[in-house]
């Protein structure tokens, strides 16, 4: 009896703490529903196609109205459109996009892959960065950067100078332009890369170019033009990603739920007209619905394109007074880019072209009534025409209400209310970007 | 935890010598009664047994020994072996001073001896209930315990609190144990309340007939022993199956219990007969019910219509159909001859019973039969139960049907284990058309409601005998002219919320004396279910999102599985004036929670209910996993039987949380002191027995899920690339964090409890202060950190309380009148003292701008809204200051402020429970009085009644209105204003704060009358007893400061069982039931 009650004492309290070991140990705190982390084919794409949809969603709709494009003309998009509605709330989705699911996700997929040594992830990772960085800089001017994006490690980032961000900018696309160019370290980019497969050249290329389009920012038009040339040669290498059926382009899903809330803007309609530009106006000028011809759900949105590497090799030999045949190509190849992108044939476009007051001949191109012109006219909704509004104060815009179209975004909402560094006295008229000299 | 072993090997196992003596006798009560089952035992010795049915024992001892007789309720007897044979025993029966009560862990506990309060609640006020959910039949029967009811559907859900809510983030409802082992009794609702919510409380598995009894732990110095599992308090069930004790011989009986109710609808509005459907008094089929008048002249009248009589002429009015006339887009003129009706139909305007004739009368049919017996010398106990329960609701529709099966039993082996086992097994079904949240006008969420759109039917629509269903099409039609109401009917019958759950539950224990002052036990316990899930709505609908109007179909089954083990030493020594009781053991859970399943959405073929009938596929899926170890010690130490001093301590680890915060050790002390036996001159006639306690218990909420780490969301459909190739989309913008600690709650409280008037007055008083540090919240982030939020702790919430238990015994004549009463009141106020620095409001259940918040400062159940701006005031930390009157507008009605304020508290003043007692010789009658003073209720019931015009509260209608307040220069309001404006406009659709009423009510809860058949007629029948019971539960209420003509049930939880109070979203009408018993044993 003696025997079996020490027996079953001994056998249960063994049993019972080699079963508690394990019992409360880590590996059942693992989340079976969200996982920690995933592979980097998994995680690229989701950045790409994030900032893609953010680039051509709301960055599009906010900067071609603030740039007269378009008009917002009912519920919250009229306000938005006379600039009263715009309050920093209207900010927070963007914002916590930029930082929560690009910057934090391409940092750590940079990481991951430098630690495994992977370089040509590292320098995707680095480029796709940049062109974050560029575009958050370019809303917002100073924004957190050197220790944003740590989660918990620091609650309160502070502001960065947008001077150091461009610094940073050119910092990674050089560095990423450079790994492009060396070895793959054993795995190569596949088609996780949404953009361009897994293409090096290309994406050293889309370097180039968005090095030129952070160039012609700063004023510094030798620099934009010489990573102009060394950027697209054609439509083919447009740094781009093509929406789906299933997830479609931001423009649709707008029009989808919000039919008529923003219209083609009456400006753009007259400086059009002006120039005979029927053929863009019959596709663009229309209702903006789910069925609008350059509204579709596949669309292909640019981050940067062939075009506008074009206007910029225009507008920098236009200022440094270059080869006017080399100007002239570029143009033309900038309006033929719009033309075919739009969907119309290149016998459109050569009756438009064939006009006088289009093309007067190379040595005639002047800056503002035909390389701007063309490049705000070619560059339809995408965010890039409100850069070039500031930058250039043409065209000569009439605010929808005030004496000032707006020269930044608003910080996030939840920003200003939970981090004591914002900047003070920030709105949508102050202040201006470094480069916003006008 | 290596102390353990230290422990085991301390046990000493001894032998013991036996003598050769043989004593036989009887033990009686001291009626002359024989008591089987008392236990006789050598003294100082384990050397003992216990009497048989007939009250025989015989035990061998040695001459010079003392022996004694003891029963539970009786004082236990001494008598020195000096020669005899044959001693018979008679037992006086005790003072109640031993009164046994079932504590932490099933350790029986003399309640004198307890510092701190417990209630106990007894078979006869459980068995032949009307409700089959054992939450509901507690209502009123435990004093700082409340239960509200999801709504009056059979099988919803049930909200339980004990002592206030200890946290807004984390749940609130208090542990179950069943016969020892931990019970899952969450409430798996099926969706948010916005799409609707049904879903039973799982504790619904358990029959109430099969229960012997139940104690509710309350405190925290009470609940010590179950770690962080009893931090909510504790309701320790015992089954007939578990309450078999071994060593003790019962009579071998079948008991059987059959009952029969009937169930109705108990708040009815009281609908006006006055007006009909349309606004502004003219005709139209809307929504609304403030049309013409269903007397033809008068300025109301509907002899002014050009719509009514336009056809035909004379008494009473007549209009076209309105199918007629209804528009083509919506198909239905195009099936007029389907549905036989002709295109120049008419439809007679008058009231119709809509309401009263959609619902309909219900019924519970319940039977139990339970056997119980024993080996003739005790050694071995069994007990079946098999319950039975269908229960139709009087919401067409609404049905649970359960079936329960119980076997246990124990077994005192001759080596001197003792090995015993539950099995339950129950099946319950659960089914209800859907109950989406109700803004009044059709629902705001994905999913139909099938009380909504009856409750407002306008009194001139026939609801009944309007056709339902598109015979082509199968979708919903229905008076309204673009057919955008949803016809209930066409909810009734093709649209359901269906749970089917299979359950087995039970354990097996074995313990062993190792001596007379040492025993060993183990226990292991199972309790697993499946339940299956199904939810689903016919194409066709008109209400709902677009999915859900195109058809949707949800199967899946939530598997819970929980596994526990307790290995528990006891040990009891006196040692002079002292005596040590101990207990030290280990314990250990494991909860999974598997849920698998699909939803379908675009059906094809209508009516058709196959995942493959359906268009699109998604998954269902979720999974989570939490252990909890816990090593506990107790030990009571008296001093000569009036001073207690009780230790106790646990130390839990949880897997989910990093090591560093996982484990958390929670002490407790309590002390009771009994003057009256201390100081024997202060007892007399009047004053029998004084006790006062104290306690002070510790324990922690430890959050569920895998708080700590940052994890990224997977969605594999947001992006698909042209050609189909699947992307994850990652990101997590919720922060883990790795520091999060569990929420840490103390406990102190006071009691009195004592005896009066020759033990007739019976008081227990209870006051407690209760403090949760370290509030688990989500703390937003600056969102250039890259995330949004993270689990923090910050924060305070203070609960304070008071609890009296009174009862008298009026009457006491064994043969003629006998009455007693009991009272109970509580009272508790939940405080929250502090949210941090950086936040002044958390929004933590219902809507963001309308729901309840924690408000530093304010209680927690605080309802937020927006409110009618005030003259001259200023919103500062969610609540008006220096405010003036309110603010009517040009238009006449009120002005309304759309931030946040506070517009009413969910927490009751107090709520106090009597129930009275009163038999005459075999017939005695037993009610129930439940009373709730104060709570607040933001109602869409009493509102939608009210604003659309459809109770007799707004026969007032041709008078115009003014409503209180100033203008905006603050002059006094003299804007006239219509009924529709009033009640439409400010009542209905004012500002949240209009919505709000006080909750106050009495309710008569149980009522019964029975009649036992007296022993002469049932001598010469085999049966041991018959008893009839006439009962009725919620036969009368009223919350009078509501609205008369909406009878409003304030019974109702509106967002679902949780941490949300005080919200009505038309999704809560009341039962009624009524019926009668029989029990019959043999």
């Amino acid at each position: 009896m003696k025997r079996l009650n020490y027996f079953i004492a001994v056998s249960l309290s063994v049993l019972f703490f080699s079963a508690c070991e394990s019992f409360i140990a880590d590996d059942i705190n693992l989340d079976p529903n969200n996982p920690s982390s995933v592979s980097y084919n998994a995680i690229l794409p989701s950045i790409q196609i994030r900032h893609m949809d953010v680039y051509g969603g709301q960055t599009s709709r906010v900067n071609s109205m603030f740039a007269q494009q378009t008009e917002g003309v009912a519920r919250q998009w009229s306000s938005f459109n006379d600039y009263s509605g715009m309050q920093p709330t209207r900010f927070n989705a963007v914002w916590n996009i930029y930082y929560g699911e690009i910057l934090v996700e391409v940092n750590s997929m940079i990481a991951d892959a430098q630690e495994d040594g992977y370089n040509h992830y590292v320098g995707i990772g680095q480029i796709q960065k940049a062109a974050a960085l560029l575009d958050m800089t370019d809303w917002w001017g100073s924004i957190p950067y050197s220790t944003a994006a740590s989660g918990i490690e620091e609650v309160n980032p502070t502001f960065d100078t947008q001077e150091s961000i461009y610094t940073e900018v050119f910092n990674l696309l050089a560095s990423g332009s450079t790994l492009l160019a060396g070895s793959n370290g054993g795995f190569a980019v596949g088609s996780d890369d949404v953009i361009y497969g897994g293409d090096t050249s290309k994406w050293i290329k889309a370097a180039s170019a968005i090095k030129a389009r952070a160039h012609l920012h700063l004023g510094q038009y030798a620099e934009a033009l010489a990573a102009a040339k060394a950027s697209f040669t054609s439509h083919d290498d447009n740094m781009s990603y093509t929406f789906g059926a299933t997830q479609q382009a931001g423009w649709w899903r707008f029009n989808d739920g919000r039919t008529g809330d923003i219209e083609f803007h009456p400006h753009l309609r007259g400086m059009m007209t002006d120039l005979n530009d029927t053929d863009r106006l019959a596709v663009w000028d229309q209702t903006f619905i789910t069925s609008h011809p350059y509204m579709l759900p596949n669309y292909e949105q640019a981050y940067i394109s062939y075009r506008e590497v074009q206007f910029i090799i225009a507008e920098c030999l236009s200022r440094t007074n270059g080869n006017a045949a080399e100007m002239e190509t570029a143009y033309l190849n900038g309006i033929k880019g719009s033309f075919l992108e739009s969907g119309l044939t290149e016998a459109q476009y050569d009756t438009y072209v064939a006009q006088d007051a289009i093309n007067p001949g190379g040595a005639s191109l002047d800056l503002e009534d035909h390389i701007l012109t063309q490049k705000y006219i070619g560059l339809f909704i995408q965010p890039e025409v409100f850069n070039d509004l500031r930058r250039n104060d043409f065209p000569s815009l009439v605010p929808t209400s005030g004496s000032q179209i707006p020269v930044r975004w608003n910080y996030s909402e939840f920003e200003v209310l939970f981090n004591p560094n914002v900047p003070a006295g920030s709105t949508l008229f102050t202040p201006r970007n470094s480069w916003d000299k006008n | 935890m290596k102390y353990l072993y230290v422990i085991l090997s301390l046990l000493i196992f001894t032998h013991l010598s036996v003598a050769q003596r043989t004593i036989t006798g009887i033990v009686y009560d001291d009626q002359g009664v024989p008591l089987p089952g008392a236990t006789v035992l050598q003294e100082g010795t384990n050397n003992g047994t216990t009497t048989d049915f007939d009250g025989n024992y015989s035990i061998t001892v040695e001459d010079g020994v003392e022996i004694s007789a003891s029963f539970v309720g009786y004082e236990s007897l001494t008598i020195l072996v000096d020669g005899q044979d044959e001693i018979d025993f008679i037992l006086q029966l005790g003072n109640q001073l031993d009164e046994v009560i079932v504590t932490s862990l099933g350790i029986k506990r003399e309640k004198q001896a307890l510092g701190y309060a417990v209630s106990e609640v007894s078979n006869d006020a459980i068995e032949q209930r009307a409700e089959g959910d054992i939450g509901r039949v507690l209502t009123g029967k435990a004093s700082g315990v409340q239960i509200t009811n999801q709504s009056g559907l059979s099988g919803s859900g049930t909200n339980i609190v004990i002592r206030g809510f200890n946290t807004f983030s984390q749940g609130n409802q208090p542990l179950f144990i069943v016969d020892g082992i931990p019970f899952s009794s969450e409430t798996n609702s099926q969706g948010s309340f916005v799409d609707g919510n049904n879903g039973s409380s799982r504790f619904l598995d358990i029959d109430p007939n099969n229960i012997e009894s139940v104690s509710v732990l309350k405190g925290l110095a009470a609940a010590t022993l179950y770690g962080t599992q009893g931090r909510n308090g504790v309701i320790l069930i015992t089954t007939k199956s578990g309450s078999s004790s071994s060593g003790e011989a019962t009579k071998n009986e079948i008991t059987i219990n059959s009952s029969y109710f009937n169930v109705e609808f108990a708040s009815m509005p009281d609908y006006q007969m006055q007006y009909g459907n349309g606004f502004d008094q003219s005709f139209g089929w809307f929504f609304s019910n403030w049309g013409p008048s269903f007397d033809q002249g008068g300025p109301a009248g509907w002899g002014g219509q050009s719509s009514i009589n336009g056809a035909v002429s004379g008494t009473p009015g007549f209009l076209r159909h309105p199918f007629t006339t209804a528009s083509s887009a919506t198909g239905i003129p195009q099936i007029l001859d389907a549905l036989g009706i002709a295109s120049d139909e008419l439809y007679e305007w008058k009231p119709y019973d809509s309401v009263g004739e959609f619902f309909r009368t219900g019924h519970v049919f319940s039977n139990n039969i339970n056997v119980r017996g024993s080996t003739s010398d005790g050694t071995v106990n069994y007990n079946i139960n098999y319950g039975n329960l269908e229960d139709v609701g009087f919401t067409p529709g609404n049905t649970v049907n359960r079936n329960t099966l119980s076997f246990g039993g124990n077994s005192q082996l001759s080596n001197g284990f003792v090995v015993g086992g539950t099995l339950n097994f129950s099946q319950t079904k659960f089914q209800t058309p859907p109950v989406a949240a109700n803004y009044g006008s059709n629902v705001g969420g994905e999913g139909a409601s099938v009380f909504a759109n009856v409750f407002y039917t306008p009194r001139s629509v026939d609801l009944m005998g309007l056709p339902y269903q598109n015979p082509v099409t199968g979708e919903s039609i229905y008076y309204r002219q673009n057919n955008s109401i949803q016809h209930p009917l066409w909810t009734v019958n093709n649209t359901a919320n269906i749970q089917s759950t299979n359950r087995v539950f039970g354990g097996a224990n074995i313990s062993y004396g190792i001596n007379d002052n040492l025993n060993v036990s183990y226990r292991y316990g199972i309790d697993v279910y499946s339940e299956n899930n199904t939810n689903y709505s016919n194409k066709g609908g008109k209400t709902g999102s677009l999915v859900n109007r195109n058809g949707i179909y949800e199967t899946w089954n939530n598997t819970k599985s929980i596994y526990n083990h307790n290995f528990n030493v006891s040990g009891d020594y006196d040692i002079d004036d002292f005596g040590i009781t101990f207990n030290v053991g280990v314990d250990s859970r494991s909860d999974t929670f598997d849920q698998n399943g699909t939803r379908s959405t675009g059906q094809q073929v209508f009516n058709v209910l196959r995942h493959f009938n359906f268009e699109q596929q998604d998954e269902i899926q979720f999974y989570e996993k939490r252990n909890i170890v816990g090593a506990f010690a107790q030990t009571e130490i008296d001093y000569n039987r009036y001073a207690y001093l009780t230790l106790a301590a646990r130390k839990d680890w949880v897997s989910n949380l990093s090591e560093e915060n996982r484990s958390i050790i929670y002490p407790s002390a309590s002390v009771s002191f009994i003057p009256s036996q201390a100081f024997p001159v202060i007892k007399s006639d009047l004053v029998n027995f004084v006790k006062v306690r104290a306690g002070y218990g510790t324990s922690a909420n430890f959050p569920f899920g895998y708080p700590i780490a940052a994890t990224l969301n997977i969605d594999t459909q947001s992006f698909i690339k042209n050609g189909g190739y699947v992307i994850s989309n990652t990101s997590g913008s919720i922060l883990g964090n790795p520091n999060l600690k569990p929420e840490r709650i103390d406990e102190i409280e006071f009691g009195i409890e004592g005896r009066f008037l020759d033990n007739r007055l019976t008081l227990d008083l209870s006051i407690y202060n209760k403090k949760t540090n370290d509030l688990i919240i989500n703390r937003p982030l600056d969102p250039s950190t890259g995330y949004t939020s993270t689990q923090t702790n910050i924060g305070l919430i203070e609960n304070k309380g008071v609890e009296l238990d009174l009862s008298m015994n009026w009457l006491e004549n064994s043969e003629g009148l006998n009455w007693s009463s009991s009272f109970n009141w509580s009272t508790n106020d939940a405080i929250v003292i502090d949210l941090g620095e950086d936040t002044d409001r958390i929004v933590y259940a219902g809507f963001g701008t309308l729901g309840n918040a924690a408000i530093p400062g304010e209680s927690l159940g605080a309802i937020i809204g927006s409110s009618i701006t005030r003259y001259g005031g200023t919103i500062e930390n969610s609540r008006w200051i220096d405010a003036g009157d309110p603010i009517v507008n040009n238009q006449g009605s009120y002005d309304e402020t759309f931030d946040p304020t506070i517009i009413g508290d969910a927490n009751p003043d107090w709520i106090a429970n009597l129930s009275n007692s009163i038999s005459y010789k075999n017939l005695s009658l037993n009610f129930l009085f439940n009373y709730q003073q104060g709570g607040d209720i933001f109602t869409y019931t009493v509102a939608t009644l009210l604003g659309r015009g459809l109770t007799t509260d707004t026969l007032d209608r041709e008078l115009s209105f003014v409503l209180p307040g100033v203008n905006s220069n603050g002059q006094p309001n003299t804007k006239m204003i219509n009924n529709s404006t009033f009640y439409f406009s400010n009542v209905l659709y004012g500002p949240d704060e209009m919505l709000v009423y006080d909750a106050s009510h009495w309710r008569l809860g149980e009522v019964s009358l029975s009649y036992s058949l007296p022993n002469k007629i049932i001598e010469n029948t085999p049966f041991g007893s018959i008893s009839i019971t006439a009962s009725g539960f919620n036969l009368a209420y009223n919350a009078w400061n509501t609205p008369k003509g909406t009878n409003f049930d304030p019974n109702i939880a509106g967002v679902g069982v949780g941490n949300g109070r005080g919200f009505d979203f038309l999704n809560g009408p009341s039962a009624r039931r009524y019926g009668g018993s029989i029990k019959l044993t043999f």
